[in-house]
């Protein structure tokens, strides 16, 4: 019984060696040569790759990508929390309908909905003119700036935040809340005695998936920021496109390994992945 | 009986339009061991849930100390509840969840709680000891004062149920009897008015819940504390309560002392509830005589109309078995078990299935007279509906 559906997962580890341990074994040899494109026939050896690592383009590069992901993490957090929160109090029968009214915009592409919101975000676009239509002249011109960034980031990422905090919030047993109100301790101090100690696990896990790709993506810093702003995930980018692979490989490698330790540290907060729905 | 402190009028609580409690009423006095007894499903929860403050009563009203509480909020009523499901904080450990109550109270109610004159003699003699001569009382040495006070009363109050030792566990650690403890250390602590306790003791083996059966008893006497105490278990509410209120579906169906209630069953329901009864239909002849099963017997202290159907009960341990020439009732014996104090003897008396408690075995298929005295005879208005 056991051992076929062991067999069902099967394609899927086939998969995974084929297009995950794979490339990323090459990626890994590929940080010690010095390739022509992806070209091994006139590979050498030689740790000189390493040196991009101290260059200040690069570091730049990594402490803006940790500001903006920390950054939207915080407020992806905050609004998070009480999205989760509100949903959680709203005496709303379907309340799975309105999680899937909120992960709706997941479902469309990426960057339309970034070149949307990039649109938007310069002067006349579509609803500056049909507010022009009835009176109303108001526009904003933030395109290419780190608000439109951080905008961005939040705008795309924030459904990952509420999701395992709801899950965490609605995992508490109501009696808890009931027996601190009979031991007369008020509303909001039970709040934070009980409700947010025992909902932290959902921010853990929330903020894991929002920083992480917050902290590699290149679509949204390149889109909204109009090249002005620079992240880690921008260089990859660069160097990919150029087509040295060494370098490109190695900083990728970084990113990899940085979250690799984030799921370990998932995994030691949240050990039965509850929030993870 | 002493001062009233709680009074339930007219309650009724309906779920999605189901009546759950119907129109009770209940009054409960100052240091008393009250028992709601019944089913599963009568509403004694929910009974508890509207004195807690949890579930707002429908109609009636819930008077506390003379005041109407109804739309108090839990926080602010002088009352705890130990939880049918403990509802343990699971992410303190258990001295942290002893101390919860005390810990998260206002400054004010903690002074009050724990003597402010006490609390700064306290101070005043540890700065002699200390030979410490400013004399100054500052409200950091109070909160001091306070946590230290915190934590011995909630070490007292683990060491109460035998949990000493136990402080820093989590919570999941502990085994379900011993997270109920703790559940009744939580709720002690803070030395509430009135005790509300919802199967306290369901989780323990025999040996432990005869033990808190004492302990809770002897707490409540030392505490002065009302304790309103929730059971199925009959023997449980028998030893621990001074009275009992015996309910079926959210009405009451008798309200007494143990031994009243056991002795003095007001209908079938009560009489079947509470231990083991023989009810045959009978004849109330006239003042304290009675006629059942074709023989007529003494009885005493009931009054019925002359000729009035009623029912008889008797229990089982209230047979007398005696030779059968000089018996009004005679019976053959069907089957008899060893049930370690006693013998339960089933016998065919009149075509009716008799349960007798003796102290020897009687082979089956003997015959056998029984005997019972008159005030073992007690009788109840005849109710057609059951
Ligand atoms: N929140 C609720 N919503 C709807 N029905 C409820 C609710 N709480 C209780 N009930 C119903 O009310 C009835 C009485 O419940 P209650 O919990 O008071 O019973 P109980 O006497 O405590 O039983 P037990 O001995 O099994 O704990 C049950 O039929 C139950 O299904
Ligand atoms: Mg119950």
């Amino acid at each position: 019984m056991n051992d076929s559906y062991k067999k069902l997962a099967k394609p899927y580890e086939i998969w995974l060696y084929i297009f995950a341990l794979f490339p990323a074994l090459v990626m890994f040899a590929l940080i010690f040569l010095d390739t022509e494109g992806i070209n091994l026939s006139e590979a050498s050896l030689t740790f000189g790759n390493f040196s991009q690592l101290t260059e200040s383009s690069t570091i730049i590069a990594f402490v803006n990508s940790l500001k903006f992901a920390f950054l939207s993490t915080l407020i992806c957090a905050i609004l998070g929390y009480f999205v989760a929160y509100r949903l959680f109090r709203s005496k709303f029968k379907n309340k799975f309908l309105i999680l899937t009214i909120l992960i709706l915009p997941m479902w469309s592409n990426i960057l339309l909905r970034i070149e949307a919101l990039g649109n938007v975000m310069q002067p006349n676009n579509i609803i500056t003119d049909i507010l022009s239509k009835i009176g109303i002249h108001i526009g904003i011109d933030i395109k290419g700036t780190s608000v439109a960034v951080l905008i961005g980031l939040v705008f795309t990422y924030l459904p990952f935040m509420i999701l395992p905090i709801y899950t965490a919030l609605e995992k508490i047993d109501p009696s808890l809340e009931e027996a601190s109100l009979d031991l007369g301790v008020t509303h909001l101090k039970t709040f934070w005695k009980v409700i947010f100690p025992l909902s932290i696990k959902g921010i853990v896990t929330g903020s894991i998936m929002v920083f992480l790709p917050c902290l590699s993506g290149f679509a949204i810093p390149e889109i909204l920021g109009s090249g002005n702003i620079v992240l880690i995930g921008n260089v990859i980018d660069q160097f990919f496109r150029n087509m040295n692979y060494n370098i490109g490989a190695l900083l990728a490698l970084l990113i990899l390994i940085l979250i690799l330790g984030a799921i370990f540290l998932v995994q030691k907060v949240d050990k039965e992945g509850e929030t993870l729905l | 009986m002493g001062k009233v402190i709680i009074e339930l009028q007219d309650i009724v609580k309906k779920f999605d339009g189901q009546v759950i409690v119907d129109h009770l009423n209940l009054t409960i006095y100052e240091n008393e061991f009250l028992t709601l007894l019944g089913p599963s499903g009568c509403g004694k929860t929910t009974t508890l849930r509207m004195i807690a403050g949890f579930e707002k009563p429908d109609e009636g009203n819930v008077i506390i100390n003379g005041k109407i509480f109804n739309n108090l909020p839990a926080y602010a009523r002088p009352i705890n509840t130990v939880f049918q499901k403990y509802a343990l904080f699971p992410h303190l450990n258990v001295l942290d969840n002893v101390a919860f109550g005390l810990r998260n109270r206002s400054f004010k109610f903690l002074l009050s709680f724990f003597n402010e004159e006490e609390l700064k003699k306290e101070i005043i003699q540890e700065k002699e000891q200390k030979g410490q001569n400013n004399k100054k009382i500052t409200k950091l040495d109070l909160h001091k004062k306070i946590n230290e006070k915190i934590i011995e009363e909630a070490k007292k109050s683990i060491e109460l149920v035998k949990l000493s030792g136990f402080e820093n566990r989590k919570i999941d650690q502990m085994s379900g009897g011993q997270q109920q403890r703790i559940a009744l250390a939580r709720a002690i602590v803070n030395r509430p008015q009135i005790l509300l306790l919802d199967e306290p003791l369901s989780a323990l083996d025999l040996k432990l819940r005869e033990n808190m059966q004492y302990e809770l008893k002897e707490i409540q006497r030392k505490l002065g504390i009302t304790f309103i105490f929730v059971t199925h278990d009959q023997q449980e509410a028998m030893t621990m309560s001074d009275r009992i209120v015996v309910m079926k579906d959210g009405t009451i169906q008798q309200l007494g002392t143990p031994k009243n209630i056991y002795n003095e069953p007001q209908n079938r329901f009560v009489a079947t509830f509470i231990g083991e009864s023989n009810i045959i239909r009978g004849t109330y002849l006239e003042k304290n005589k009675i006629s059942f099963m074709d023989a007529i017997f003494d009885c005493m202290g009931y009054t019925f109309n002359d000729n009035e159907p009623v029912d008889v009960v008797i229990r089982p341990e209230d047979f007398d078995i005696i030779p059968k020439e000089n018996a009004k009732l005679t019976g053959t014996v069907t089957s008899c078990i060893f049930r370690g104090v006693f013998y339960e003897i089933c016998a065919d008396v009149h075509e009716m299935e008799f349960v007798i408690h003796a102290y020897e075995e009687i082979e089956v298929g003997k015959v056998i007279g029984l005997n019972v005295d008159p005030y073992e005879i007690s009788l109840m208005k005849v109710n057609e509906n059951e």
